[in-house]
C-alpha cells in the first residue's frame, strides 16, 4: 500500500545525522563577519563616492545616465584575472527554447526552439542552450540541434552515473548565457572522469580532460559535479554539493589550466559578464548571479526580484543588471492577468533581454520576455493547452532548471 | 568584531540539540533525498544563527527555520546553483545511507519525487507533518488557497498515477508526531 502516512512513519524512524554545533556556530560567525565588513566596505565606497561627486562634477554628468549611484563604473571589476576576450561581433539572438509534455506523454517529446519543433523520439532530462541551438541529454549522451535532427555530441555523463532523474541531473550539462560552449563530465573511463567543453559552433569537443580527482563511482563525495560556465571559464566541484565553499575550481578554456577558485572569483566572473544579475540592497553588497533561477514576483504589475536565500530572503530591494549596473524595474505587459505569483529567468536571449517563466501556484508555465533597459514584458509563449485543467496540465519544461521543472 | 553574545549561543545550541531531528524530518520530507537533506538542514540552521538577534520571539526559532528549508527547498528544486553561498567550514556528520531503510524505491516515494516542488511540499506537509492548511501556507509563503490548490493537483496525479494502490488521505487523519 502507498500511504502518506506509511511514509511519514518511516521517515520518523530516519537516523537523525549528528550535528556539529561548534561548526554550525562558527560557520554563522563567518556570515555575520563577512556580513559587517561588507557594510564597512559600502560605506566607505559610499563616502568615497561624495568626495568624487564634490571634486569631480564632470565625472557626475558623464555617469548620469549610468543608473544607480553605487553603480559600477565602465568596468571596476574587470582584473587581468578575470579578463574577457572581446567580442569580436555582436552575439546572436538566442531562441527561446521550452518543451511541453504531459506526464503520460514521457517518451514521446518535442522541444520548440524559437519557431522551430525538434522531436527527441524519447523523454530527455535537461536542455540547455547555445548561441547555435540547444542541447539536451538522454540516456546518458547528450545531444545538440540547431532546429534540424539532433546530433549526438557526448556520451557517458557522469550525470547519469547518480540517476538521471536526480535532483542534481540538472547540473550534468551546463552552457554558459552566451557563446557556444557547453560542458559536462565524462565517465567513459573507469578510474576518473574527463571534463568535456564541446563548441557548437565548430561542432567539435575543445577540451577533453581527465581530472585526478574526480572519480567515476557512485559515490557523490569522490565525484565532481559543474557550479557555473562563464564565456571562457568552466567552474567545477569536488564532491556532490554540501554546503561548503563553491566552487572550488575554475578550468581556463583557452590556457587548458585547472586552478582553486572561489565563489568571489566566480562573483567576479559573472560581474564582467553582462548577462548577470547583482540582487540585493546595492551593487556593492548584493548577491553576484548568472541570473539564471532569479525568481520575481508579481506585485501588483511589477516584477519584484526575490531573495530566497539570505536570512531576509523575502523581497530583494533590487536586482542590478551587470551590463548597465542600473536596477531593473521590470513590469507586466499592460491589461496583462495572471495567476502566477511570480516568474523564474531561465534564459538570456541576449545582454538586454531575458525569457521568464511563471512559477505560479500550478505553474502555467506562460513566458515572457522582458527588456531590462525600459523594464517591458511581453507575452512571448503563451501557457500550454490543458493548464486550465489542473489535474492533467502539463509540464512545460525550459533551459536550465531541473525537471519536472 | 564580536559575534553572537554567550547567551545567543547558548540558546541556539539548545535550539538544535532539541529541534534538529524534527527540522531533519521536515527537511528530508520536503528535498526527498539523505544528503541534501542534511544539507539543507544546515544551511537553515546557520541562517536561523545569522538571524537569531532578530527573532522577537526565540521561541519561534523553530517555525522560522522550518520555513527556510521549506522555501529553500523549493528554490533548490528549480535552480541552479547560484544560490548555494559559500562559507568557510562545513560541519563534517558523517551518515550512511539511509535510503534502502525509507525505501525511496517504493512507488510512493518515486511518484512524490516526479511533483513540482510546491505540490511536493504542500502534500508532504500536509499530511506527513500534519500541518494545518494555515500551517503550510505560512511555511511555503503563500496563501491558504494556493495551498488547497496545490495539494489536490498533486494528490490527483498521485492517485491518477498510483491507482488503488494509493490510500489518499483523509481528512481526519490523525496527526504524526514531529
Amino acid at each position: 500500500m502507498n500511504s502518506l502516512r506509511e511514509l511519514s512513519r518511516r521517515a520518523d524512524n530516519l537516523t537523525v545525522p549528528d550535528l556539529d554545533i561548534d561548526a554550525l556556530v562558527n560557520r554563522g560567525e563567518q556570515q555575520l563577519r563577512r556580513r559587517r565588513l561588507t557594510a564597512v566596505l559600502a560605506s566607505a565606497a559610499a563616502v568615497i563616492l561624495a568626495i568624487g561627486l564634490a571634486v569631480g562634477g564632470a565625472a557626475l554628468n558623464r555617469s548620469a545616465d549610468r543608473g544607480p549611484a553605487d553603480a559600477p563604473d565602465t568596468d571596476p571589476h574587470q582584473t587581468d584575472d578575470n579578463s574577457h576576450p572581446p567580442d569580436e561581433s555582436r552575439a546572436p539572438v538566442r531562441k527561446i527554447v521550452y518543451s511541453d509534455v504531459h506526464r503520460n506523454g514521457l517518451n514521446n517529446r518535442t522541444i520548440h526552439f524559437g519557431d522551430q519543433v525538434v522531436e527527441t523520439g524519447n523523454g530527455f532530462v535537461h536542455m540547455d542552450v547555445t548561441d547555435d541551438g540547444f542541447v539536451y541529454t538522454l540516456n546518458g549522451g547528450a545531444w545538440f540541434s540547431d532546429g534540424g535532427t539532433p546530433e549526438q555530441i557526448g556520451s557517458h555523463l557522469c550525470s547519469a552515473v547518480h540517476g538521471e532523474f536526480t535532483l542534481s541531473a540538472y547540473r550534468g550539462v551546463m552552457s554558459a548565457n552566451s557563446g557556444s560552449l557547453v560542458a559536462w563530465f565524462d565517465c567513459t573511463e573507469a578510474d576518473r572522469a574527463a571534463l568535456v567543453v564541446f563548441d557548437t559552433a565548430s561542432g567539435r569537443e575543445v577540451v577533453h580532460r581527465q581530472i585526478a580527482f574526480c572519480g567515476t563511482g557512485p559515490a557523490l563525495a569522490d565525484s565532481c559535479e559543474l557550479y557555473g560556465l562563464t564565456r571562457g571559464r568552466v567552474y567545477v566541484n569536488r564532491g556532490s554539493y554540501a554546503g561548503s565553499p563553491r566552487p572550488d575550481y575554475r578550468f581556463d578554456v583557452r590556457t587548458q589550466q585547472l586552478r582553486p577558485s572561489s565563489s568571489q572569483g566566480y562573483a567576479e566572473d559573472v560581474r564582467t559578464d553582462p548577462r548577470g544579475l547583482v540582487v540585493g540592497g546595492s551593487w556593492q553588497t548584493g548577491i553576484t548571479t548568472d541570473g539564471i533561477g532569479q525568481s520575481f514576483r508579481v506585485v501588483g504589475s511589477r516584477l519584484v526580484p526575490q531573495l530566497n536565500y539570505d536570512s531576509d530572503w523575502h523581497l530583494a530591494k533590487a536586482a542590478y543588471d551587470t551590463a548597465t549596473g542600473r536596477a531593473l524595474q521590470l513590469r507586466l505587459p499592460t491589461g496583462y492577468r495572471t495567476d502566477a505569483s511570480g516568474f523564474d529567468l531561465f534564459e538570456w536571449l541576449d545582454d538586454e533581454t531575458a525569457a521568464l517563466v511563471s512559477s505560479g501556484d500550478l505553474a502555467t508555465g506562460e513566458i515572457l520576455t522582458c527588456q531590462l533597459s525600459d523594464g517591458r514584458c511581453n507575452v512571448a509563449v503563451q501557457a500550454p493547452k490543458g493548464a486550465e485543467q489542473p489535474v492533467e496540465d502539463p509540464w512545460r519544461i525550459v533551459p536550465n532548471f531541473g525537471l519536472p521543472g | 568584531m564580536s559575534g553572537r553574545d554567550q547567551q545567543d549561543v547558548s540558546a541556539f545550541s539548545e535550539f538544535v540539540g532539541a529541534r534538529s531531528a524534527s527540522l531533519f524530518r521536515t527537511a528530508y520530507l520536503v528535498i526527498g533525498d539523505y544528503q541534501l537533506a542534511q544539507d539543507l538542514l544546515q544551511d537553515s540552521l546557520v541562517r536561523a544563527y545569522v538571524a537569531w538577534s532578530r527573532m522577537r520571539d526565540p521561541a519561534k526559532a523553530e517555525a522560522y527555520t522550518r520555513r527556510i528549508i521549506v522555501t529553500t527547498a523549493i528554490s533548490w528544486r528549480r535552480r541552479r546553483s547560484f544560490h548555494e553561498r559559500p562559507t568557510g567550514y562545513l560541519p563534517e556528520a558523517v551518515v550512511g545511507d539511509e535510503t534502502d531503510r525509507v525505501g525511496v524505491c517504493d512507488e510512493l516515494w518515486r511518484e512524490l519525487h516526479l511533483l513540482p516542488p510546491r505540490q511536493r511540499a504542500a502534500v508532504v506537509l500536509r499530511y506527513c507533518q500534519d500541518l494545518s492548511e494555515a500551517q503550510t501556507a505560512e511555511l511555503m509563503d503563500c496563501s491558504v488557497g494556493t495551498v488547497k490548490r496545490q495539494v489536490f493537483v498533486a494528490l490527483g496525479k498521485l492517485r491518477e498515477h498510483l491507482g488503488t494502490d494509493f490510500v489518499a488521505p483523509t481528512p481526519d487523519e490523525p496527526a504524526v508526531t514531529l
